[in-house]
């Protein structure tokens, strides 16, 4: 028997073809299946295009067998910034496809893929001073010189442990 | 990284540590960031007792980090930390004295505040963090916090107009040494407080009153009016009265945890275990109590001279730490039980004849988890005896039961007797629940697996070790 699949299209107009075990890591495209029924025509993702798309899709076939996600993370996961291997070396791309993941992963309610993705810009940031942070993405400094002083002053009270 | 939406950045600073330098980085990068993360990330206050200081003044400075500060976090540093400005700034000194009720407690306020004393810092923060609503840390010296919690309770001037711990809802505080004590009254009114719905506090004793000249109405119980909800005594404390203050102020409790220790040092008046001192305050709870746990961490083997007026007897074995505890189906809620077997079965001389005493007739129809505490030898054949006679009624008696515990007082180690002068205690994996008290209770294993109940036998909280090497 074939495995049942589902057809893609990106916002630049490519049809990808995707098994529904696969697709279905996306709570987006299962509820919305769950509402619709089955369905043999297109499902336009407006947001995505066709590299972040295919990128997605990959992340969501290595994943496939993982438990769901059930959202009640304690403290402890949530401030570990490890990644596994396989991941690490998936998410190793320019800043702007590492975004884009990012951002599809949110909009498609890919949870895993998002933690990934925010855990990667998150290990981009740890131990870095204001100034390595907007040099490594490019970020206008908009302060004034007082304002950063204030800034400083305003955390005076805190120390690192 | 414009492109990514606000609720992207907050998902990546949740997975960066919660670190002083992360926190001052991602504030200063660009006026973007800090307008997103700025209520995050100032949420939390992680603060040494020395830098309390500095808090405050900030806080004072800038409205808008006081009104974002809901949880504070307080720990020790050593005298090599101190900071390094200990004189107070005009606004302090200003704050103080438009707190103070005259120009001597000032003074006295002041001179406590530049020897560094804990309470007389944590009392001034409370004044200027209008929606604090958990303290977790260390209380040393507690006179400036039960002064300020009183007055702002209780809307006294300078309150009235400018609301103090109004949305305040959990204390937690741990101690430092073993010798340090807080007493309840001192404490008492957090539960007159409007939010309050949890404390979790170590070293608290009941044994003293007030002193005349700081008898506030806030250090008496709250007649059955305080919100809180769950209260956790759970490291070396010390009740003569069974926590009255406490007990008397809640309206619907639903979880109390109480470890008992008995702090053998000079000069300091303790009590043995006396589970029955808890009964009446909790009996006023029966409607809403889901958890209670009653333990001694002390064993209460020894004799009590202290409680000579007590119901204690002369065998050391039987004082009022061994006291039945008495039925708890009045308790319609409860569905966490744990208290010594002493306490749980009538093993005291005096309660021997009393009827209705079985397991099967004393536990709510509620009750999901028993816990039996401290089980020595002398305890087995009629913990045996109640719990296979519980087990046969189960299904009308009790019937959401779905766990036992019995956690054995002693434990055997295949080690020999460690050096006399050595501490450490010997490794978990060599030590096992004595054999004298498995032989006895692993019979009802069967029984519990035909009924569908888990059981277990194992070593929790104190426990005595027979070494056999």
């Amino acid at each position: 028997m074939s495995v049942p699949t589902l057809t893609f299209q990106s916002n630049d107009g490519v049809e990808i073809t995707v098994a529904r075990d696969v697709a279905e890591r996306s709570v987006l495209i299962k509820n919305m299946l769950g509402d619709l029924g089955d369905t043999d025509e297109a499902i336009p993702i407006p947001n995505v295009n066709e590299a972040v798309l295919r990128k997605v899709i990959e992340w969501c076939e290595h994943h496939k067998g993982d438990p769901p996600n059930t959202g009640d993370d304690d403290d402890s996961r949530r401030k570990t910034t490890d990644i596994d291997e396989w991941d690490q070396k998936f998410m190793q791309v320019d800043q702007e496809m590492l975004f884009e993941i990012i951002l599809a992963a949110n909009y498609l309610d890919i949870k895993g893929l998002l933690d990934v993705g925010c855990k990667t810009v998150a290990n981009m940031i740890k131990g870095k001073s204001p100034e390595e942070i907007r040099k490594t993405f490019n970020i206008q400094n908009d302060f004034t010189p007082e304002e950063e002083d204030q800034i400083r002053r305003e955390n005076e009270w805190a120390e690192d442990r | 990284m414009e492109c990514l939406p606000a609720e992207i950045i907050l998902a990546i600073a949740d997975e960066l540590p919660n670190s002083h330098r992360t926190r001052c980085s991602l504030l200063q990068v660009c006026r973007d960031w800090r307008s997103i993360l700025f209520k995050r990330l100032y949420s939390s206050a992680h603060v040494s007792t020395h830098r309390l200081r500095r808090l405050i003044e900030t806080a004072l400075s800038n409205p808008e980090i006081a009104e974002t500060i809901r949880d504070v976090f307080i720990y020790m540093r050593f005298a090599s930390d101190l900071d390094d400005q200990p004189t107070l700034s005009t606004a302090l000194q200003d704050l103080v004295n438009q707190l103070s009720k005259s120009s001597e407690e000032a003074e006295e306020w002041f001179l406590d505040l530049e020897e560094y004393r804990d309470g007389a810092w944590i009392a001034l923060l409370f004044t200027v963090l209008p929606n604090v609503a958990i303290l977790q840390g260390n209380l040393k010296y507690p006179k400036w916090v039960t002064r300020l919690v009183s007055r702002a309770a209780f809307k006294e001037p300078p309150f009235d107009d400018r609301p103090v711990l109004q949305r305040f809802e959990s204390l937690q505080l741990k101690i430092e040494d073993w010798k340090d004590y807080v007493h309840s009254y001192e404490l008492t009114p957090f539960l007159h407080l409007p939010s309050i719905c949890s404390m979790d506090v170590e070293g608290v004793n009941d044994h003293d009153q007030p002193d005349d000249d700081e008898n506030h109405l806030a250090l008496h119980a709250a007649p059955a009016t305080s919100s809180l909800k769950v209260l956790k005594l759970d490291r070396n404390c010390n009740s003569r009265y069974g926590m009255l203050n406490f007990m008397n102020s809640c309206a619907s409790l639903k979880q109390f945890t109480y470890a008992h220790n008995d702090p053998v040092y000079l000069g300091q008046r303790y009590s043995k275990f006396r589970p029955r001192k808890f009964r009446g305050p909790l009996l006023a709870q029966r409607q809403s109590l889901e958890v209670l746990h009653l333990t001694d961490d002390c064993l209460s083997s020894g004799v009590d001279k202290s409680d000579s007026e007590d119901d204690g007897t002369d065998d050391s074995r039987d004082g009022p730490w061994s006291r039945w505890f008495g039925s708890l189906a009045l308790f319609e809620s409860l569905t966490d039980l744990c208290l010594p077997v002493q306490n749980l079965l009538p093993f005291h001389p005096k309660d021997r004849n009393q009827s209705l005493s079985s397991l099967k007739d004393i536990l709510p129809r509620s009750l999901i988890v028993l816990r039996a505490a401290y089980c020595q030898e002398r305890h087995c054949d009629l913990l045996v005896q109640n719990l296979k006679d519980l087990l046969y009624s189960c299904d009308e008696q009790v019937p959401n039961l779905k766990r036992v515990e019995v956690y054995s007082a002693l434990a055997e180690s295949s080690l020999p007797p460690p050096d006399r002068l050595s501490l450490r205690r010997p490794m978990w994996n060599t030590t096992s629940v004595a054999k004298f008290i498995s032989e006895k209770l692993d019979p009802l294993r069967e029984l519990f697996r035909q009924a569908g109940v888990e059981f277990g036998i194992s070593l929790k909280g104190s426990y005595e070790i027979k070494f056999m090497g």
